[in-house]
């Protein structure tokens, strides 16, 4: 009798481990959350969460935050339409775009770095890193049927400067 | 002596090419990157017009780049054999955006964007318009992208002969 009726006193702490042991959730502390924070002052833009195995592999330039931007990484679009008193910047954004969908909606995967568009005078220079896992021809048709179709849609001189190499190891920066 | 102010636009954001015509030319195009068609030499030539100051402005948001551009042209004026004048530095312009940094209230948080401009007066004196003409196509072939130049011919015109000759005097003796 005396055994049924004693009460076993035990810590929240031992009392959770017990619950744990029989697979029985244990009931909440009695606490109401609040923000200290409001729901979107973090910035998290540009920003690659850390994985528990530490194997994703970044560039530099997904390394390194936008806030690095001149001072330890470079641009990734050169033109002069956001120049004080420049000409067209909107159209050339949505140029920009439409050339960094076009690309890697083409290019399947192969692109290791960023597309860097760089236009000078009334041409437009498309350069970046390509992975070679397809045959040379393959790849020639398909420099010349981006530039081809990139011309007759942005009507001005379309150029791919590309740069090749074998393996995707060769842009990694760090793995996190 | 009043003097003539032409302006042209040599900005590497330019509209939309005429490569169709270079293609379509009768003789060859030039082998650089594609500019206007080089002038017909049997055309008969009018007299060519003097130039007293050429004014290059120069526009970057890259101060290094704008200084290493000054330097090729401050060489390339010294290998053509045209006086420099005045080489200065007008003050540097930003352009600060403060946006939302949510799509719905939060207006609290913002997120703040900047453009900067740099800029840079380079002056020529005592050009003729052929040497003038060969300069900037020269330099306008060769700035890099993400640099915009604007040009400034400064010419010297004799005083029109309604100034220069006193007026009648049975007219002054008129009005007074």
């Amino acid at each position: 009798m005396s055994f049924i009726e004693s009460t076993v006193t035990m810590s929240y702490g031992k009392v959770s481990r017990l619950l744990k042991v029989l697979r029985i959730a244990p009931p909440e502390p009695p606490c109401r959350p609040i923000h200290l924070t409001a729901a979107c002052s973090k910035v998290s833009s540009g920003r690659y969460k850390v994985t528990r195995s530490k194997n994703k592999p970044l560039t530099y330039e997904q390394a390194n935050p936008p806030h690095y931007l001149f001072v330890r990484k470079g641009f990734n679009s050169f033109n002069t339409s956001n120049l004080k008193d420049g000409v067209r910047p909107s159209e050339s954004a949505m140029e920009d775009m439409f050339i960094r969908k076009f690309i890697s909606g083409t290019w399947h995967n192969m692109f290791l770095s960023e597309v860097i568009i760089k236009r000078q005078l009334n041409m437009i220079r498309i350069s970046g890193i390509v992975v070679r896992n397809i045959l040379p021809r393959k790849m020639y048709f398909l420099i010349g049927y981006t530039e081809e179709m990139l011309t007759n849609w942005l009507q001005c001189p379309v150029k791919l400067e590309l740069q090749t190499t074998d393996s995707r190891e060769d842009v990694v920066f760090k793995y996190i | 002596m009043s003097r003539i102010r032409l302006i042209q636009l040599g900005s590497s954001c330019l509209s939309k090419a005429n490569f169709q015509n270079i293609c379509s030319s009768g003789f060859k195009a030039p082998a650089a990157r594609g500019l206007q068609v080089p002038a017909d030499p049997t055309r008969r030539q009018r007299p060519d017009l003097l130039y007293s100051r050429l004014e290059l402005e120069l526009r970057a948001h890259d101060p290094a780049v704008l200084d290493s551009y000054v330097t090729f042209l401050q060489q390339a004026a010294r290998h053509l054999g045209v006086t420099t004048g005045k080489l200065w530095e007008p003050p540097r312009h930003y352009q600060r955006l403060s946006l939302l940094k949510s799509v719905h209230i939060f207006a609290k948080h913002k997120v703040q964007y900047e453009a900067r401009t740099y800029f840079r007066v380079l002056e020529l004196l005592r050009l003729t318009g052929s040497t003038a003409d060969t300069y900037l196509e020269y330099t306008q072939r060769m700035l890099p992208e993400g640099i915009a130049m604007k040009v400034s011919r400064y010419a010297r015109e004799s005083l029109p002969e309604h100034l220069s000759q006193r007026p009648d005097q049975s007219e002054s003796d008129g009005k007074s």
